[in-house]
């Protein structure tokens, strides 16, 4: 390739890529892949009785190594115990300890097997008067 | 850092077709009595590109590292653990370690006389190295026929790589050609052919498997229209309708003028030219299609997006069902009254999607306990005791349930 020819190919790629860059720097954020799909406690549940575990399905299969599942109760304690546990290759769960009625935060994030990161945040609840 | 990733991620589509393309050209396409250094010439490039390939791959290595700790410079300890303790850092590190030696066979073979069946050979190495990127994509995440998405993807890579890698390089072959009163004009015909053969077989490669995956990774026209990654898509394959037009151009205008050419036996720097800018045309489409791939891989494929809507959605109540328009689902295992040795219960069913049905959910006892897409699957941490399994056909949203279900009853031992 001459050199006038490799300085037209630079151009028009770093135009192309610069494309790129603005239209990544306009566009939100999301770099992932995996979503929980089925969780239980479902997400909003209000309960009548305190779950033994949270258990997350994801959309993709994930990475164990970089996943992690933390609960955490109203009064801001981490209320998760124990090493989160996979149940199949999109399928994880983490125990718990006893729990009070109140409201309760499933913080996640994982590392998809397609190498992407996501994070997000599930609730429940259990009602007064559960055990 | 989206943005930088998906540079990263298009500089290595890039380079890695520019690999398979100056090889295969210095290989297969070129025919006998080329002008000397030619063929050494197309090694050597592509010797260089395997270079830049990784380096992309390195800043796309601490890109990861850098998702990883929340958008730090990734220490060693994270690299080594996502390199050692994942699937996708196995891959990256066995593709490297390949490339690397590849690279040094390269440099190797066209430091020395550069011999045809050596440079085939490269070719030839070079495309599982095309191929595995195929086992870190989207394609690796697909839940139902992933070995069949998997083998579509590196098939897509490796027709993407020969068309417009190749494209480049024939741009080289045919600008060096260009003033050389020496040369043969059927010399430059015959090569011209070859290449028109070749990305024929690509073309029909890439569009069998590109629909597949758009299939498998968008879903619905609903989702190709309505999400990020929908719309980059609409752009690549807008963008592949152009290369794919001026290819016919190429194909059915320039391939027989320098056909005539060859019999004139004359070379004509003024279609030479014309060639020249056609092709150049052409391989600036191919390079903006990788610009896009790189964008699309660090998009969530269009069939999740409803999931990333969901994050921002309080739950509802579950609806009412719909109307099932087709929809069944039948439980094969466990049947009715089966007892299960064990926490682990194995479901197999007969799924009928009907218009509306996708997957279907799995209930133990009323609660919501999973969600398959195929048509078996496993249910953990049953507790012992009768319970009452019910699969329910459920839309792509995980919303909207259809009245489409059916129940058995089972007893966990």
């Amino acid at each position: 390739m001459s050199r006038p020819m490799f300085f037209r190919y630079s151009i028009v790629l770093s135009l192309v890529l610069g494309l790129f860059i603005i239209g990544g720097t306009t566009t939100p954020p999301v770099w992932a892949h995996a979503y929980p799909a089925v969780s239980v406690p479902n997400n909003g549940a209000t309960l009548k009785e305190p779950p033994s575990e949270v258990r997350i399905q994801f959309t993709e299969a994930i990475e164990m190594a970089f996943s992690a599942v933390t609960v955490v109760g109203p009064n801001k304690e981490v209320v998760s115990q124990g090493k989160l546990r996979k149940l199949a290759d999109d399928t994880v769960a983490i125990g718990l300890k006893p729990l009070q009625a109140g409201n309760y935060t499933v913080q996640w994030q994982v590392l998809s097997v397609d190498t992407h990161v996501t994070e997000g945040v599930l609730r429940f609840t259990i009602a007064p008067g559960g055990k | 850092m989206v943005a930088l990733e998906a540079a990263i991620s298009a500089i290595g589509y890039i380079a890695q077709a520019l690999v398979l393309g100056f090889f295969v050209t210095a290989g297969y396409l070129l025919p006998g009595s080329e002008p000397e250094p030619l063929r050494r010439t197309l090694a050597i490039r592509a010797c260089r590109f395997l270079i830049i390939f990784l380096c992309a791959s390195a800043g796309a290595l601490l890109i990861q590292g850098a998702k990883l700790q929340r958008g730090e410079l990734p220490s060693l300890e994270i690299l080594w653990r996502y390199l050692t303790a994942t699937q996708s850092g196995n891959v990256w590190l066995l593709r490297e370690c390949y490339a690397v030696a590849l690279a040094l066979l390269a440099f190797t073979i066209t430091r020395g006389a550069g011999r045809l069946h050596s440079i085939r050979w490269l070719a030839l190495l070079s495309l599982p190295l095309i191929a595995s990127r195929s086992l870190t994509s989207h394609a690796v995440a697909v839940k139902t026929q992933t070995s069949w998405a998997i083998a579509a993807d590196a098939v897509h890579l490796i027709a993407t790589a020969l068309w417009a890698g190749g494209l480049v390089a024939v741009l080289t072959v045919v600008r060096a050609s260009r003033g050389q009163a020496s040369l043969n004009p059927i010399w430059l015909a015959q090569f011209i052919n070859r290449f028109s053969r070749l990305a024929f077989i690509s073309v029909a490669l890439l569009f069998c498997a590109g629909l597949y995956l758009s299939w498998v990774h968008v879903g619905s026209l609903t989702t190709l229209v309505a999400t990020d990654s929908g719309k980059v898509l609409m752009v690549k394959l807008g963008l592949f309708a152009a290369m794919l037009t001026l290819g016919a151009i190429n194909f059915l205008s320039t391939k027989p003028a320098v056909r005539d050419m060859a019999h004139s036996k004359v070379i004509n720097n003024s279609l030479v030219d014309k060639a020249i800018k056609r092709i150049a045309v052409e391989s600036m489409l191919g390079l903006a299609i990788f610009a896009t791939t790189g964008y699309l891989t660090v998009l969530p494929p269009g069939v999740h997006a409803l999931h990333t809507e969901g994050q921002n959605f309080p739950p509802a109540q579950p609806p009412a069902l719909q109307p099932a328009q087709g929809a069944s689902v039948k439980i094969i295992a466990p049947v009715n009254n089966q007892s299960v040795n064990g926490d682990r219960v194995e479901l197999s069913f007969e799924l009928t999607k009907g218009k509306q049905g996708h997957h279907a959910h799995a209930y133990i006892d009323g609660e919501l306990m999973g969600m398959f897409e195929g048509n078996r699957g496993t249910l953990n941490g049953i507790k012992p005791g009768q319970h009452v399994l019910e699969l329910r056909v459920v839309a792509d949203d995980h919303q909207t349930e259809l009245d489409a279900s059916d129940k058995v009853v089972f007893t966990v031992k």
